[in-house]
């Protein structure tokens, strides 16, 4: 599993890292600081996924493992 | 729920006031309930705050995110704009860049041990009187003085600062009428324009007279405070900010900052001393931060305590309505917050709901600046209040009374705390 997050629409919310410290970093201003397509350990893959789902602005995007 | 209304949406819209206590105390979410399946976009030609009001999720998200349709510069000819909350982008994102590391939460996070102690402080006296007004003796004083504390704004002035917020956000409402020596009475009972008027203009001078003072001293003499660190940032990375723009923020921040957290920690506790279940399954959660997160954000879902404005910056249909340009259009947050589609069973506090994708900080360019801090001083006021009083009521015979104004709040919560 990957996640990647939409810079533009982030507004550092900060609810990825309320949810998902280990997954989701934040910057200096607070806002989600992740490379692109960011492999996501296995046990936290569910952190991860509350994470994506509890952002206000929907900015972040899980890619599930095909196969 | 059983429906206790009777009139078509339109009629109600025809005569809604937000400031109505009646509508405020028993009628506004069912208003809000029938405004959602039947009149998303209401025109409300009572309603002193806004034109139009939109009550579902989506379209006061939109609201939210399309910004250059609905401009934050709501009173285009104010004579002193919030920076930023009333600056649009592409200026207000150059504010937002100064501003947002100030209040990251790495930042408030680092303020977690004065705010926990400041917490219980207020606790030992609150256990010490057994039966207080919840909002003098912790709701006020909580985030006002924290507040202070940050910017660099005097302890000792703190009921001034107060004093004027308070005036500049709730001059209107009924219930503040005494506290503000207003004796004007219209014929509803409600204080004269007039008289509101002159007392916003005459706290506005003196709030900006004294906001000038403590700029210039921290000119002369840098402290370790938020105020002294607006007189070192750059614009855009060239220029420092004018003394207009250092003002006008702190301005800002004295509105924003002392009245949001009074008003959340009011209306919630209110819901806990009324509903002594509800308040025993946060009790049995207090120990687990990741559950506390949860139940903060529900709580402000619950309670949302302000639906914010915005201004058609153009003629153009929206969501229903044909809106013309400089109307404005009330975000109805505390509806949004209740949409079924949205929200299952949107009427219950459900402490760990999630996803909760509440509009209470707003979304898009506007979000609130202060959230990280007010997420921790909810989370840790709860926990500290409820760790150590867990039982207490309304007092007997004693009615809460509401803010009666643009914004939902509680004026004073008299509690009693049970052995």
């Amino acid at each position: 599993m990957k996640v990647s997050v939409d810079t533009v629409k982030c507004m550092g919310h900060g609810q990825c890292n309320l949810l998902a410290p280990r997954v989701y970093s934040l910057d200096e201003r607070g806002y989600c600081n992740v490379p692109d397509a960011m492999p996501v350990p296995a046990d936290e893959e569910k952190a991860a996924r509350k994470g994506a789902e509890g952002c206000p602005e929907q900015a972040i995007i899980v890619i599930e493992d095909v196969g | 729920m059983t429906t206790s209304i009777t009139r078509s949406p339109e009629a109600i819209a025809a005569g809604l006031r937000t400031d109505d206590p009646d509508f405020r105390e028993n009628l506004e979410f069912e208003v809000y309930d029938l405004f959602r399946r039947e009149l998303p976009a209401a025109r409300l030609p009572m309603e002193k705050n806004g034109d139009w009001l939109f009550t579902r999720y989506d379209d006061v998200r939109q609201i939210f995110l399309a910004h250059e349709t609905f401009s934050n510069n709501v009173y285009r000819f104010a004579d002193v704009r919030y920076i930023p909350q009333q600056i649009d982008p592409p200026e207000q994102r150059e504010y937002r860049k100064i501003l947002e590391p100030m209040f990251s939460p790495q930042n408030m996070s680092r303020l977690e041990p004065d705010i926990e102690k400041f917490a219980h402080e207020l606790i030992d006296g609150m256990m010490a009187a057994k039966s207080f007004d919840f909002m003098d003796a912790f709701a006020v004083p909580f985030p006002t003085i924290i507040f202070c504390r940050l910017m660099g704004f005097p302890l000792e002035d703190h009921p001034k600062l107060l004093r004027w917020s308070r005036i500049l956000l709730h001059g209107r409402a009924t219930a503040f009428a005494d506290e503000f020596g207003l004796t004007e009475r219209d014929a509803s009972g409600r204080p004269t324009d007039e008289s509101v008027n002159r007392l916003f203009a005459q706290a506005q001078q003196d709030a900006l007279a004294y906001l000038d003072g403590l700029i210039a001293a921290r000119r002369r003499e840098p402290q370790d405070d938020l105020l002294t660190q607006l007189l070192d940032v750059r614009y855009e990375g060239q220029r420092p900010l004018s003394h207009e723009e250092v003002r006008n923020m702190s301005y800002l921040f004295m509105i924003a900052g002392l009245d949001t957290v009074t008003a959340a920690l009011g209306l919630i506790t209110r819901t806990f001393a009324e509903r002594p279940a509800e308040r025993r399954k946060l009790v049995s959660i207090i120990g687990d931060k990741g559950a506390m997160d949860l139940a903060v954000e529900e709580l402000l879902r619950f309670h949302a305590s302000v639906d914010p404005h915005r201004r058609a910056a153009a003629s153009c249909p929206f969501a229903g309505a044909d809106l013309q340009e400089d109307q404005i259009i009330i975000a109805g947050v505390g509806s949004a917050n209740r949409d079924e589609t949205v929200f299952e069973r949107p009427n219950e506090i459900i402490l760990d709901r999630h996803p909760n994708p509440h509009l209470t900080f707003a979304v898009g360019v506007h979000r609130c600046l202060g959230i990280h801090l007010a997420r921790r001083e909810l989370r840790i006021a709860l926990k500290a209040i409820h760790e150590r009083m867990p039982n207490y009521h309304i007092a007997e015979g004693a009615t809460p009374t509401i803010y009666t104004d643009g914004m939902r709040g509680i004026h004073t919560l008299p509690l009693v705390i049970e052995d």
